[in-house]
């Protein structure tokens, strides 16, 4: 049992990481780590405002703490 | 009677069953790397890491697709394949560590083919060891962002895992024994190999600290740091689990180094104790016993028997300074004090393997190779010390470091001198310092925002920055409202 856990989780994961990994990589530039950063950000407020039942793309309202 | 039968031919069943589903797991997780390799050719290199690391066609056992094919092969072909016909952009410099990786590979293959003193063995394990070199010194010219080198080290992780995972698991659950066959693999090859597997369980350990911390492509945090406080417990299980004394010896230098570079040492230092008090009360009296032999490796004939080696060795390069090929320790005859002989006994270490194996010069190599990933770890670490955008990079070098120097000292005394995963931290290395040196200069131009950043979702190019406005300094919040947008910029796209 513990062996097909394994080899569920670990291929499982690997599938993610990979295309994760390919679509991160076709939106964040490559060296500069500037917009990384902002993106970061983003991600941290967007993932604070949203609700459970909101899809992961639904447009959600600025953090107006740092907005001004 | 005919109740057992019947239960028999259940389980036979359920077995044959488990297998066809393993091997339809893992024959369509193959095909889904080509799938996406053509998106992404990187895509593809995570899959030659990931069938070199996990072997997936032995955990097949005979069904699907995979036990049929040269798995390795193929996928390795279609990497340099995709990266010269769709991907041959920002290649690197050409650096010391491609150089000197592709000069061993070939004075490897000159030992093999000239001077081996057992060449059809020596042919066995050149057919690897070339793969290995040759495939290491092309990872940096996939492997060049930030993604793409935290991507790398996922898979090398996770992939290391299929090994590390259920001996982890079953030692916490039963305990583990020496030489007890608990991995997924039998046998005594490769990650089935004790103490094998306790270096590399150890080695991930501060590759898993940076994921924790640091990673983009696992974006859940809070689910992310106690998986990978939960896989770190999971890995010392494995290294103990094992009975190795490798395993003590890793333990101490992840630990004492982790210490070094921790930022907070108190909480570190509280843990890293925790931890051992934790070993040393629920250890058995069997790993404890084990481990003391360390202290009396004159009267243990397996750890005499390294040292006796290690002299046969030194004699014999004296003799023989280019080497004697691979495999040449099948002609030494060592002899112990108590008159008993033993003939062909392995190396049981990376340096006197490479020393024997390929002389003096793929020492100097060898060891050019590791001076300079670690220079190169040095200058990374000193010029990201500063900087917050960078301080990925400042904590990767160090984990790598880590990572580094516990395979090197572990592998003291097993022979791992031609198995991957050196390697691929050196060339992870390799890939950081190239992105660091580029992300320097980057920094030096006015700031891209992401508003600048055009999409290019259909397409296997990264994207190019537009620069419509440079920014500089960067843009606050405010200047910029949340719904302005450059042309193709969805401003709520969530990657993932």
């Amino acid at each position: 049992m513990i062996d097909n856990f394994t080899l569920l989780v670990t291929t499982a994961l690997i599938v993610m990481v990979m295309v994760r990994a390919v679509k991160l990589d076709a939106i964040l530039p490559w060296f500069d780590p500037r917009p990384t950063e902002e993106l970061l950000r983003k991600e941290a407020a967007k993932r604070g405002r949203r609700r459970s039942w909101q899809p992961s793309g639904t447009p959600v309202a600025p953090d107006k703490r740092h907005s001004g | 009677m005919a109740a057992v039968r019947d239960a028999c031919r259940a389980r036979q069943a359920a077995q044959r069953l488990s297998a066809m589903l393993r091997g339809l797991l893992l024959s369509f997780a193959y095909l889904g790397f080509f799938g996406w390799g053509f998106r992404a050719p990187f895509a593809l290199v995570l899959g030659y890491l990931w069938v070199d690391g996990a072997n997936p066609q032995f955990l097949s056992y005979g069904v699907g697709l995979l036990p049929m094919i040269p798995v390795s092969m193929i996928i390795g072909i279609a990497a340099v394949g995709a990266y010269f016909l769709m991907d041959r952009r920002e290649a690197p410099r050409l650096n010391a560590a491609v150089v000197l990786t592709t000069l061993f590979a070939i004075w490897c293959t000159f030992t093999t083919f000239v001077l081996a003193e057992v060449p059809d063995f020596a042919a066995k394990k050149w057919d690897v060891a070339i793969k290995t070199l040759l495939f290491c010194a092309f990872i940096p010219y996939t492997v060049r962002s930030r993604v793409q080198i935290e991507a790398f080290l996922h898979v090398l992780v996770f992939s290391t895992l299929v090994f590390t995972l259920p001996v982890g698991l079953k030692t916490l659950i039963s305990g583990g024994g020496y030489g007890k066959a608990l991995s997924l693999v039998e046998g005594n090859s490769g990650l089935s190999e004790g103490s094998f597997l306790a270096a590399v369980s150890l080695m991930l350990i501060p590759i898993l600290f940076y994921i924790s911390q640091h990673s983009l492509i696992l974006d859940l945090a809070k689910l992310r740091k106690p998986t990978c406080l939960g896989l770190v417990i999971i890995a010392i299980a494995a290294a103990i689990g094992t009975y190795e004394r490798t395993a003590l010896i890793g333990m101490v230098v992840v630990g004492g180094f982790m210490w070094l570079k921790s930022r907070r040492k108190l909480l570190f230092g509280a843990f890293a104790l925790i931890v051992a008090l934790v070993i040393v009360y629920t250890a058995s009296a069997g790993w404890s016993a084990r481990m003391a032999t360390t202290q009396t490796y004159q009267q243990d004939d397996s750890a005499l028997g390294r040292v006796l080696v290690w002299k046969w060795t030194l004699g014999y390069v004296a003799s023989h300074p280019f080497g004697g090929g691979f495999n040449a320790y099948v002609i030494d005859h060592i002899v112990f004090p108590d008159g008993s002989e033993a003939f062909g006994k392995a190396f049981h270490s990376i340096y006197f393997e490479v020393l024997g194996e390929q002389g003096f010069p793929g020492l100097l190599m060898f060891s050019g190779l590791l001076v300079y990933t670690f220079l190169a770890i040095r200058r990374v670490r000193r010029s990201t010390k500063s900087l917050p955008t960078l301080l990925w990079a400042h904590d990767l070098a160090g984990a790598l470091h880590v990572a580094l120097l516990t395979i090197l000292a572990c592998g003291a005394f097993i022979g791992i001198g031609f198995q991957p995963f050196i390697y691929y931290l050196v060339m992870a290395v390799t890939c950081l310092a190239e992105n660091v040196r580029k992300a320097h200069l980057a920094m030096a131009e006015p700031a891209i925002t992401r508003h600048d950043v055009r999409i290019l979702p259909q397409r296997n190019l990264a994207p190019r920055p537009v620069p419509l406005t440079p920014v500089s300094p960067a843009p606050s919040r405010a200047a910029v409202p949340w719904r302005q947008r450059a042309p193709g910029v969805a401003d709520n796209v969530r990657p993932g």
